[in-house]
């Protein structure tokens, strides 16, 4: 795994779908963090499976991933917990929502405001989050990642008419 | 839908009352009135790039259209961020308002604390062990005098045996020869005329 993903991206069988189980397995792991990747340097929060065409697809190797191929490696990457279906989308965790959350956490708690209520969208964009890393993220992303904050106790959502509130504990 | 078997998982405590409902309802306007504005911001642009292409076509109705248009949606952002102001400031103030709520309760338990620690100890008390305490001292002197006195409590007429005894004592010394109040004279023999003085014999008595 200490290949540099690239050089991968460049070899005509790692777009087709490995019959030997072990290595199907390797390249499933390898493409997951070619999405990932992908979605990072983009800020793609929220995506359907043809967003990443660009990447599944090589027109210079004149490779592309199968629908099949396709297919099982976003159900790999649901599994893992990588992917949150919603719909007809999905939401793409290429860092976990219990990280975000963390990230969230730590700026409620150093900007005062533990124990005080905020609505989701205030949260990822609004005023006082401009220099945040979350700032920009979809509200139902955020309220994903909320749900693991909400977990372990530290904040808890909830609903006044369409729109969701938290708060920090 | 006979679910008689059904184990109702129990309600989570929940942590938000009344008072954070009503404060996120307002956050939420807010957000509505920013979303709002943003949308009126994003239109207005449209409509300057859209007054610049008539300008530039020649199309003077259309543009003055536009510019109408565009001063309206102006004189409504204007409004709105008032609003959006008016919103920020209540937020603000409600709380401001909640943090004095948590010192006047922090003080009053506090105080509450305090009252019970002085129904504990009364000034009352605190006389009574005071008065004990110099009754114990005194009783303590009494003693005191009481043992020093022990050894001299005698009868008086013992005293005065002593004192007569004193006095007889006294009186046999009276009988003795008393202290010459002159200087002695000198004795001087006729036989002896001539001789030598003799220091005269002195006698003390």
């Amino acid at each position: 795994m200490d290949v540099p993903l690239a050089k991968f991206l460049v070899w005509p069988p790692f777009y087709t779908l490995q019959p030997n189980l072990d290595t199907q397995n390797q390249q499933l792991s390898l493409w997951s963090q070619v999405i990932l990747d992908y979605a990072k340097n983009n800020k793609i929060y929220v995506a359907t499976i043809e967003s990443f065409d660009r990447v599944t697809r090589n027109s210079e190797l004149n490779r592309f991933l199968s629908e099949e191929f396709k297919d099982m490696l976003f159900k790999h990457m649901k599994k893992q917990k990588f992917i949150i279906a919603e719909g007809l989308s999905m939401l793409i965790f290429w860092q976990k929502p219990e990280t975000w959350a963390e990230m969230i956490y730590r700026w409620a708690s150093n900007s005062g405001r533990i124990g005080t209520v905020e609505t989701v969208e205030g949260l990822v964009s609004g005023d006082e989050t401009t220099s945040e890393e979350f700032y920009g993220m979809p509200v139902n992303y955020a309220i994903e990642v909320l749900k693991t904050l909400q977990k372990s106790k530290k904040a808890e959502m909830f609903a006044v008419g369409d729109s969701y509130a938290v708060k920090f504990f | 839908m006979g679910c008689l078997a059904v184990k109702h998982e129990e309600e989570p405590k929940t942590r938000v009352n009344e008072e954070d409902k009503a404060i996120a309802q307002i956050k939420i306007t807010r957000d509505q009135v920013k979303n709002y504005l943003k949308k009126l911001e994003s239109n207005i642009s449209q409509l300057k790039a859209a007054i610049k292409e008539c300008v530039k076509n020649k199309q003077k109705d259309k543009a003055l259209l536009a510019l109408r248009k565009q001063k309206f949606l102006e004189k409504n952002l204007e409004t709105g961020r008032g609003e959006l102001l008016n919103l920020e400031g209540q937020i603000a103030s409600i709380e401001n308002a909640q943090i004095q709520k948590n010192v006047y309760e922090a003080l009053k338990q506090g105080n509450e604390f305090l009252k019970n620690i002085n129904k504990q100890l009364t000034v009352e008390d605190v006389n009574k062990l005071m008065e004990e305490t110099a009754e114990a001292i005194e009783y303590q002197q009494e003693v005191g005098r009481a043992l020093a006195q022990q050894g001299i409590q005698e009868d008086d007429t013992d005293l005065l045996q002593q004192l007569d005894e004193l006095d007889a004592v006294e009186a046999l010394e009276v009988n003795l020869p008393s202290v010459p109040q002159q200087e002695p004279v000198k004795k001087h023999k006729n036989k002896h005329k001539a001789k030598k003085e003799e220091p005269a014999e002195v006698i003390y008595e």
